[in-house]
């Protein structure tokens, strides 16, 4: 597992501590009940809080699975300028 | 309460306010302008009851779009309150404010069709209580009421 992957697990054991550590890298909204839409702000929060930029709250509907929010934290990183949200 | 927070109305989240609002105006025995606001930026359609003059109203919202994030919310609980809304002269202060007694950001400080382009942020607080903070602008700190 790499970095990202790594500190956005921790992020998911913040907002979700119900969740074994071994289906996190699988989690989608749909198959963690617990993943509703204050968490869904929860954990965006965490994650800013974690990788030090500002998400795009617009998103937010897109970035629904751990995989699709590692591959957006990972697009973040390539391109900083692109991390700040207020932009938007 | 803090001073400088100032109640301006409650969210109420619904399917369709063309289905709804006259069941509102019914059952508060409140009025209504007629006015229906689309943001595009909130992916929302909003309109306002009144009651007594100076009280608080209420807002219908209504989700636009299946990025709405109303539709979340009402595909997860249904129908009904969804926030209160308080005005605050420094929307960026106001934040911090929040966010220093615990609260997370929920959405950024956008301008919103409803108030004319004024700001609004939405905040989550510590007991998941939405609070959209409004902020005030020289002679628009309350909507008229009809």
């Amino acid at each position: 597992m790499d970095s990202v992957a790594t500190r956005l697990t921790n992020c998911f054991q913040t907002v979700f501590p119900d969740l074994p550590a071994a289906q996190i890298p699988a989690a989608t909204q749909q198959s963690v009940a617990a993943w509703d839409s204050t968490a869904a702000i929860m954990l965006i929060n965490v994650i800013e809080d974690e990788f030090g930029l500002e998400v795009d709250f617009d998103r937010l509907a897109e970035l629904d699975s751990f995989e699709r929010i590692c591959a957006y934290l990972k697009a973040q990183q390539a391109t900083p300028a692109a991390a700040d949200g207020s932009g938007a | 309460m803090d001073p400088a927070l100032k109640f301006h109305h409650i969210g109420f989240v619904v399917e369709s306010i063309a289905a709804s609002v006259e069941g509102f105006v019914r059952s508060l025995g409140a009025q209504w302008d007629g006015c229906v606001y689309e943001d595009p930026n909130q992916k929302v359609k909003v309109t306002f009851l009144a009651t007594r003059p100076g009280d608080p109203q209420i807002e219908l919202g209504e989700p636009v779009g299946e990025d709405s994030p109303v539709l979340r919310f009402l595909r997860e609980k249904g129908s009904g309150l969804h926030h209160v809304c308080y005005e605050v002269d420094d929307l960026e202060r106001g934040m911090a404010e929040m966010k220093s007694r615990g609260a997370m950001i929920a959405r950024r400080p956008k301008p919103a069709v409803a108030f004319q382009g004024r700001r609004i942020a939405w905040m989550l607080t510590v007991e998941k209580m939405l609070v959209e903070l409004l902020e005030i602008s020289a002679g628009t700190e309350h909507r008229p009421l009809p």
